[in-house]
């Protein structure tokens, strides 16, 4: 590259970033958007780690159930005045479970939409049946299953340790996706394209230093969000800086390619917005960023596999310490990209010019 | 809809899991294999669903390591691990274990990941599959086990719900909303930044015909929506709810009115499109997640509840599951429907006193 075109390209780069940063719509989907997300999960989801305790309702003379529930660690106990008040709180949604003995009959009263969230508090009414029924001095008779708890990754992992690289992911993927779609469909829509075609500025040039410029802009707000979620959850990673500026740049340029293939493949511009506002609601859904795919049938979790976003998700939790890393799965997924960027932005670079 | 339920409707089938276990034996004798039998029972159960996938291999440390990586990878759930002295410390303490409290009872270790629920899951199976085992080998040993029945009943739904019958209102109540944030919002500032809505306005037509010709085509979307919602629900998903039932209808009509008047209330406040846009995204993400809509959100911190009870969409659902039977309102029923009266009754007043026909300089 000559002077000339290298500081043609470094003016475009830099011009891009000023430009970006003066778009709203660019400012809310990269940053706030993700941030908003984080919040609302990281609450919801997030009083569910380690220190998670599940109520369980019992009356307050219930001295053999205070025995048993109380040496749970994971359960916090209610004491209430009567099986009737104890009905009403799981009726009202106060708690998920409540117990109480008659006899020898132990009544487990859920509420049905607390529990789908907490499949512990479904077994928990059989695993105190059993102990009510191990006589005195028997209750550790049998064989003792000791559980020994593995750390897959770096640091040990709660529910906002795994939500906020995945809202890295989506912040890289926005940015990425909502890029590719102005600089491919707006630009030659607002006849943007055509203008530098006519100028000695080499469109090439022009497409690279933009889509540098982007990349920053993309960078620099995964960063922003980052220090923001940490200093919002205290959440504590051991980042492998290389691998995750590594995945940064490549996550970007992924998502760069895959708003440049909804490009080519959409009539408009608004249509290339609505397609991948479209499969960003899917994806969110699918890529284990928000929900745990574990439970799901095998082939959806075969198609959350498929998405761009599930893999920058994993690979952004490899880089910072929560999940092990792969490396064999990092090469492919690294290789994998740059032919893919690389290959449809030189199609689309053609297509664009020759039709301007 | 489709995804959501399929995301959590798994968890009202708890019988599709399956489990992948690996089982490391250390000793061969008779005491582990009554752990082997068990668990190799109940992964050749019959049926479609087998909790458990097994597989058997023998241990060693170097096999224990290989399957703790894959377990790090989530390529299995759980590692069991019999090791190779559990055949003597079991003779031994069944020997002596009705005599004296002090032996060390035999012992097996499961490896799980604490972060993955899956995982978490599994270890919690094999050890009710371990207590499963324990209890016989009480019975055989005639210890005296107490008779204790179990009685579960599921409160705060007049009848058995899945998480499908949760979802169905909440879908049609997001698509309303949904239709209103970027039908009117979105549309009506657009029309004003294009001078459209200056030219409509000087057009024989009164404001209020026009506002009610507007709303009846948005109104027109919203029903055609509930047709798509209901059509999906009752013929895909199999809910239990009948769509044509009052309270449904009701509080499809209320929801209706309460976004439309929130979106022309945002509409007159907003500046240009790209405000428009970003103000309808915040609303949107903001009340579907905080308003109960998904999941329950009662139990939030006090920097979040309160936009929990102030979210009309809260009201909106829970009021509706209450009606049908499927869960009962954590806050005096009758806020319902009049906390979304209030943001009518407030949003009109707003949108009337701020709502501009062009687009200021």
């Amino acid at each position: 590259m000559g002077e000339g075109a290298m500081k043609s390209f470094t003016q475009i780069s830099f011009s891009t970033v000023k430009t970006l940063y003066r778009d709203k719509l660019l400012i809310f989907f990269t940053l706030l958007f993700p941030l908003i997300i984080g919040v609302i999960f990281g609450a919801v989801f997030g009083t569910q780690g380690d220190n998670y305790k599940a109520k369980v309702g019992i009356v307050d003379k219930d001295e053999t159930l205070e025995t048993v529930l109380s040496k749970k660690k994971e359960i916090e106990l209610v004491k209430l005045g009567s099986e009737k008040e104890l009905k009403e709180a799981v009726a009202n949604g106060k708690m998920p479970l409540a117990l109480t003995l008659k006899g020898n009959d132990l009544l487990a009263y859920f509420n049905k939409v607390k529990v789908l969230a907490d499949p512990y508090i479904r077994n928990l009414p059989e695993e105190v049946r059993e102990k009510l029924a191990t006589p005195e001095g028997f209750e550790d008779f049998g064989i003792k299953v000791t559980s020994i708890e593995v750390q897959s990754g770096r640091v040990k992992a709660t529910t906002n340790s795994f939500l906020i690289p995945g809202l890295i992911a989506v912040s890289l993927f926005m940015s990425g996706v909502f890029s590719a779609i102005e600089l491919f469909s707006k630009y030659k829509e607002k006849l943007i394209l055509k203008r530098i075609a006519v100028t000695s500025l080499n469109p090439y040039t022009f497409i690279t230093a933009s889509l540098t410029g982007r990349m920053l802009v993309s960078i620099l707000s995964a960063l922003i969000l980052y220090l923001a979620m940490e200093m919002m959850f205290k959440a504590k990673f051991l980042i492998n800086w290389p691998l995750l500026v590594t995945g940064v740049v490549l996550g970007t340029m992924l998502m760069l390619a895959f708003g440049t293939f909804i490009s080519l493949i959409s009539p408009s511009s608004s249509a290339a917005t609505n397609i991948a506002t479209a499969l960003m609601t899917l994806m969110f859904f699918f890529a284990g960023v928000y929900f745990p795919l574990e439970f799901l049938p095998p082939y959806l979790q075969t198609l959350g596999k498929l998405m761009p976003l599930y893999h920058l998700a994993v690979t952004m939790r490899m880089a910072m310490g929560v999940e092990k890393i792969v490396w064999n799965y990092l090469y492919t997924e690294f290789a994998v990209i740059i032919i893919v960027f690389a290959v449809l932005t030189a199609i689309a670079s053609r297509l664009i010019f020759r039709q301007t | 809809m489709v995804v959501l339920a399929l995301i959590f409707s798994s968890f009202d089938n708890p019988e599709t899991f399956s489990f992948k276990v690996v089982l490391l034996k250390g000793s061969s004798g008779k005491s582990s294999q009554i752990i082997e039998k068990t668990l190799k029972e109940i992964s050749e159960s019959e049926g479609e669903n087998k909790i458990l996938d097994l597989k058997i291999k023998d241990f060693d440390e170097g096999t224990l390591k290989e399957e703790v990586e894959k377990l790090k990878e989530s390529k299995i759930n759980a590692v069991v691990v019999i090791p190779p002295d559990f055949d003597a410390r079991f003779d031994v303490w069944i020997e002596n274990v009705m005599r004296s409290s002090q032996v060390t009872p035999p012992k097996i270790k499961v490896y799980y990941l604490k972060e993955r629920l899956s995982s978490k899951t599994a270890a919690e199976i094999i050890k009710s599959i371990v207590k499963g085992v324990n209890n016989s080998l009480a019975k055989q040993a005639n210890i005296p086990l107490r008779n204790f029945s179990l009685k579960e009943e599921f409160l705060g739904n007049k009848r058995t719900i899945k998480y499908k019958d949760y979802l169905y209102p909440a879908i049609i109540i997001f698509a309303f909303l949904s239709i209103s944030l970027f039908g009117i919002t979105q549309e009506v500032t657009e029309l004003r930044s294009k001078q459209i809505l200056k030219r409509l306005h000087l057009a024989p037509l009164t404001p209020f015909e026009l506002f009610i010709s507007f709303n009846a085509s948005r109104v027109i979307l919203m029903l055609i929506e509930f047709t798509i919602v209901s059509s999906l629900a009752i013929l895909v998903l199999k809910v239990s709810i009948n769509p044509f039932h009052p309270a449904l209808l009701a509080y499809s009509a209320l929801s209706a009115a309460t976004f439309i008047s929130l979106a022309f209330m945002l509409a007159s406040l907003v500046e240009n499109v790209q405000q428009a846009t970003v103000v309808a995204n915040i609303v949107l993400q903001v009340f579907q997640f905080l308003g109960g809509l998904y999941f329950d959100v009662f139990h939030l911190p006090p920097f979040l509840k309160w936009i929990v009870y102030a979210n009309p969409v809260t009201y909106l659902v829970s009021g509706v599951r209450q009606s049908l039977g499927i869960l009962k309102t954590p806050y005096p029923y009758y806020l319902s429907y009049v906390v979304p009266l209030i943001w009518i009754a407030a949003s009109v007043l707003i949108a009337s006193k701020y709502f501009r026909w062009v687009k200021e300089r």
